[in-house]
């Protein structure tokens, strides 16, 4: 019985010591912010080559003086107008305040002139009012197929219209071509459709590219005034390889390890001087050992 | 132990003292023991508000503490040099000073290194110098090299006093009982025997061979955290003979006036005589016309380039406004004033040679502060900073109350050695004359052969 | 010999109590650590936390709502030490676009919880000689190929990775100092007390990759965010800039990004005469610059807007200028 409640003390005593800040509360009562404030929602929508729509949100508002991003927000997205709205989801903002939706194709309904209706709606929380963003966009694709003659590379991009319901080629527009990059996209060129809707644009065959030589090339429309954001991706290995392997630093100065030759020198050095301590303790030994016996 | 007249002279002649634990000698030991619990305080201070309560800031990262190392380390190579290279040479004067010698080295090898301690923002975690140490650094090689000389200086003085503490043991000194039993243990048993002489010899002369290329790589990989670093001032050729030099330098001075102290201190005048200080004096015109070479090389070479970096530092030692009579000071007292007077026969004398002594080793002192803190004030970027104490450098009261604690911990030591062993070895003196008194006989008045 | 065998029996007892309440209070103490950190699952706390605005008002914001700390880091010491295989990260500062507009010093210090006095990115006002027009300039840590700072490190507290980033392990180091002697570019910085971090220090683990929190008596420096980085985020030095000074990205892609611009990294430096600062140290930087010329902005505009206190920095510089 003794022994438990000893066991219980000291581990009692060494929680106390090993973790201070956990045991010893800080309550801190400061007066409650009344202000409110006004979100700003950013609503972009993203129509991809796979026929699903990316819907994005950013969500700040001004804070103090400074356009601060909000976490932790519940966005609901719906798609159509008034009677025909239906609820897509709900997204709770991350801490960069960014909401993202993807839109499958059999979510979307458009209206009667072929647009796509989405509205981004917040409902208010706390200090921080309700508010709301919609975007209304045609329907339409963007479609992208490489292209190789000989060592020459490009991709062949393909602006349609779906908001009648058939494929219909746009022309006269000027899209882009990038390809994916760590943060953002790289920009390789640009081109305008003909009649057919069609563009052929080149590709540096010098890119570095992923691990396998890998690139994936990206067109894109940006923010047109009909169709808002168009995209479409395709992967191609016409990147030069770039290896991922984990690397050993080499020996260097500037490394974990030295280089050998400094390392050699210092066993020798250190060898040596310790070498003749090591003598002179022997030496010493001796001394002590041929004490003559008898007193003087 | 037999002894022969001379060092029954020697022995009589000092053994008050190390049987004595007289008033005047409680006296100086409390009055360094409080300098040493003020910087007790004053490092109490520092562990629990961190280093803020230092001078030190951002721009100069290094001030007081590591000035006092570098001088520390410096002065300890009055072992390396008087014990070492004279005991190759055999010269006989040597005898009545290497134990001054040894000691001032072993002392300042103890007390240098506590200084970098204290500069350390983590206490705590020194034990990471062993556990993860990375060989290219060169405070790596600095720990290695200075506990290696560490090890070597004390084994130096210690086979010098091997046959001292066979005397001590056999002499039934008046001393309280643990003593009686610590000079028996470190006597090992040496009883004189001719083969037990020649363990010591042999000993001595391995020491003293490797002790000087050990000491020549202590200061040198000392001055090498400065010289291996990309800042004007810091990165010169010449660091390393430059420091090594400058230590031996300043060695010899501390050498000459610890001299002095115990020879009026225990009336010693028949052992260290005025032949000592004008030898050593000799040594040290010589040794400071060679310190004051290199400073004239690393100076007139950085003004004459008149590289903008360089031109910053040399500015910042020449401007009167800024560290200007500093400069002056270390350069005069350090080099001409010892120079001029070992040269003029007039001043040639022992008193003279002490003051001089003095006034190098501070003189030398501020030269270690001048290497390091106008080039730490002089980054290669500007500082631009509105806050004053991280454009120029203070040292504040607790750097000052624990350099005072390290020089009176320096004395502290002194004075307790000089309780314990004698200063002037017994054991060395006239070893070619036959030992036929025995020391039992306390206060024996021989008359020399 | 009773006596010594019962003298025996209770130190062995007592022994054998302190081993287990050892072992008992590390395991609740680990326990307990761990179910501090899981707090970074954003789950509406209700918690008021306090928070230090740029211009230093204290804001009371529910700790959900504000989550713009770095996460507590996943990633392992050993994987903090080798780095993100494949990358190699580079910087590019933009010198002719800078007008001390002083949103990334204010931004870096947001985000690693910094107080005002310690920069880790500070922005000097740089005049090449007496003829040139003084500049902006930004500095961060170069992160060199050739660091002097982690040659001089004795206990491998400062390392390089390999993807070029070097950072510091502030649980390793000693502060021995040696690295700030040997930077050439004074990049380093110094806990010189109890360093004053505005958040939960308990929700943090100490790693080299978030170089938070601070320890006292150690050295820290920019890191380049290799956490946002692992996320894909830009470093915030990069996304806070209103004039898009700062390029960062990976030399191995050829890519940098100022957050709305992307190019190729060699393209950039070649066109716009890309240097990097002291080249003849040998120090071989990651960070590159290009030349102040067609400014964008008066030098004038960075030094009008400081407060009092920041001015007092360049006023010996601009004096000159003004004459």
């Amino acid at each position: 019985m003794r022994k438990i409640f000893q066991i219980l003390t000291t581990s009692f005593l060494a929680l106390l010591i090993i973790s201070p800040g956990k045991v010893i509360a800080q309550t801190d009562s400061t007066k409650k912010e009344t202000a409110t404030y006004s979100p700003l929602i950013e609503f972009v929508s993203i129509q991809k080559n796979d026929n699903s729509v990316d819907l994005k949100t950013s969500v700040k508002a001004k804070i103090n003086g400074t356009l601060t991003r909000l976490a932790d927000l519940k966005i609901e997205f719906t798609i159509g107008r008034d009677s025909t709205a239906k609820k897509l989801g709900e997204v709770i903002t991350d801490n960069k305040g960014v909401a993202a939706f993807n839109c499958k194709p059999d979510q979307l309904t458009t209206d009667k002139e072929g647009k796509l209706n989405f509205k981004a709606s917040f409902a208010g929380k706390d200090s921080i009012e309700s508010a709301e963003e919609i975007v209304v966009v045609k329907r339409g694709r963007l479609e992208i197929a490489p292209v190789k003659e000989d060592s020459l590379l490009a991709v062949k991009v393909k602006l349609v219209d779906l908001s009648t319901g058939t494929e219909m080629p746009v022309d006269s527009t000027t899209l882009g071509v990038y390809v994916k990059r760590l943060f953002s996209a790289l920009k390789l060129g640009e081109g305008t459709t003909n009649a057919s809707g069609e563009t052929t644009i080149e590709i540096p065959n010098d890119l570095p590219g992923d691990a396998k030589g890998n690139l994936t090339l990206l067109a894109r429309l940006d923010e047109n005034e009909t169709y808002g954001n168009l995209e479409a991706s395709v992967v191609q290995q016409w990147g030069t390889p770039v290896s991922d392997e984990v690397k050993e630093l080499p020996r260097a100065l500037w490394s974990s390890h030295p280089p050998i030759w400094m390392l050699v020198t210092f066993v020798v050095l250190m060898s040596t001087v310790w070498g003749h301590y090591l003598v002179i303790i022997i030496q010493l030994f001796r001394l002590r050992k041929e004490e003559p016996k008898t007193v003087s | 132990m037999l002894l022969n007249s001379f060092q029954q002279q020697a022995f009589d002649h000092q053994r008050p003292v190390i049987e004595k634990f007289g008033r005047k000698t409680w006296m100086w030991t409390i009055f360094f023991l409080l300098w040493i619990i003020l910087g007790g305080y004053a490092l109490y201070l520092q562990i629990a508000d961190g280093h803020i309560v230092t001078g030190m800031r951002d721009n100069v990262v290094w001030g007081l503490y590591i000035a006092n190392f570098i001088f520390f380390i410096g002065i300890s190579y009055a072992g390396a040099v008087i014990s070492g290279i004279l005991h190759i040479l055999n010269v006989e004067w040597r005898k009545p000073i290497i134990r001054i010698a040894e000691m001032i080295t072993v002392i300042a090898t103890i007390i240098g290194p506590v200084f970098i301690l204290l500069c350390v923002g983590r206490f705590d975690r020194l034990h990471h110098l062993i556990l993860y140490p990375r060989l290219q650094s060169p405070i790596t090689w600095d720990v290695l090299a200075i506990s290696t000389y560490f090890t070597g200086s004390v084994i130096f003085l210690y086979l010098a006093l091997i046959k001292d503490f066979a005397i001590y043991r056999d002499a039934k000194l008046k001393v309280p009982k643990w003593r009686q039993k610590v000079y028996k243990a470190l006597a090992i048993g040496y009883r004189g025997t001719p083969s037990q002489k020649r363990h010591i010899k042999i000993s001595m002369n391995l020491m003293a061979i490797i002790i000087i290329p050990l000491a020549i790589i202590v200061h040198s990989v000392l001055s090498w955290i400065f010289g291996m670093t990309l800042r004007p001032g810091w990165h010169s050729t010449i660091f390393g003979p430059y420091f090594v030099l400058a230590a031996i330098y300043s060695g010899t001075g501390v050498l000459i006036m610890a001299m002095w102290v115990y020879r009026r201190m225990y009336k010693l005048y028949d052992y260290i005589q005025d032949k000592h200080f004008i030898y050593l004096g000799y040594i040290m015109l010589v040794l400071g016309a060679g310190y004051g070479y290199f400073t004239f090389s690393e100076y007139l070479t950085d003004w004459f380039g008149s590289e903008k970096w360089d031109s910053d530092v040399i500015h910042k030692l020449f401007s009167f406004s800024e560290y200007g009579w500093w400069f002056l000071f270390a350069n005069v007292a350090g080099i001409l004033l010892p120079i001029f007077i070992v040269a003029f026969p007039k001043t040639r004398k022992p008193g003279w040679i002490a003051l001089a002594s003095l006034f190098m080793v501070a003189a030398l002192w501020v030269k270690r502060y001048l290497i390091i803190v106008p080039t730490l004030e002089s980054p290669l970027l500007p500082i631009q900073d509105t806050r004053l104490e991280y454009v120029k450098y203070s040292p504040t009261w607790v750097e000052w109350a624990l350099t005072l604690a390290g020089i009176a911990t320096f004395f502290l030591f002194f004075t307790l050695m000089s309780k314990f062993v004698t200063i002037i070895p017994i054991s060395e003196f006239g070893d070619k004359e036959k030992a036929t008194e025995k020391i039992t006989k306390p206060g024996s008045e021989v008359v020399p052969a | 010999m009773k006596q010594e065998e019962t003298n025996d029996r209770s130190r062995r007892d007592f022994l054998k109590t302190a081993a287990v309440a050892t072992v008992a209070a590390t395991a609740c103490g680990s326990l307990a650590c761990s179910c501090g950190s899981k707090k970074q699952e954003h789950v509406h706390t209700g918690e008021k936390i306090k928070l230090l605005s740029p211009d230093g008002q204290m804001v009371e914001i529910d700790s959900s709502q504000l989550h713009q700390h770095h996460h507590a880091s996943t990633i392992t010491k050993a994987e903090a030490r080798s780095g993100i295989p494949g990358r190699k990260f580079v910087m590019v500062i933009d010198l002719a676009r800078c007008k001390n507009a002083r949103k990334c010093v204010g931004a870096c210090q947001k985000m690693h919880h910094l107080p005002e006095e310690k920069e880790w990115l500070s922005i000097k006002l740089m005049k090449d000689n007496d003829q040139s027009a003084p500049y902006w300039f930004p500095k961060t840590c170069f992160h060199c190929d050739n660091p002097p700072c982690v040659k001089v490190c004795p206990v491998n507290a400062t390392f390089k990775r390999q993807d070029g980033l070097v950072l510091i392990d502030n649980e390793r180091c000693i502060g021995c100092k040696f690295c700030m002697a040997a930077c050439p570019y004074s990049t380093r910085v110094f806990n010189w007390e109890e360093p004053k971090q505005v958040f939960d220090i308990n929700d943090m683990v100490a790693n080299p990759e978030t170089s938070v929190p601070s320890k006292i008596g150690t050295v820290e420096k920019c890191d380049f965010c290799p956490d946002m980085v692992r996320q894909g985020l830009l470093p915030d030095c990069v996304t806070a800039c209103p004039n898009g000074v700062f390029y960062f990205g990976d030399e191995n892609e050829d890519t940098v990004t100022n957050g709305d611009e992307t190019v190729s990294f060699k393209q950039l430096i070649k066109d716009k005469g890309g240097y990097r600062y002291m080249e003849e140290l040998g120090t071989k930087p990651r960070v590159y610059y290009l030349p102040p010329r067609d400014r964008m902005f008066p030098v004038e505009r960075g030094y009008d807007a400081l407060p009092d206190k920041l001015k007092g920095r360049f006023k010996d510089v601009m004096e000159k200028e003004i004459k």
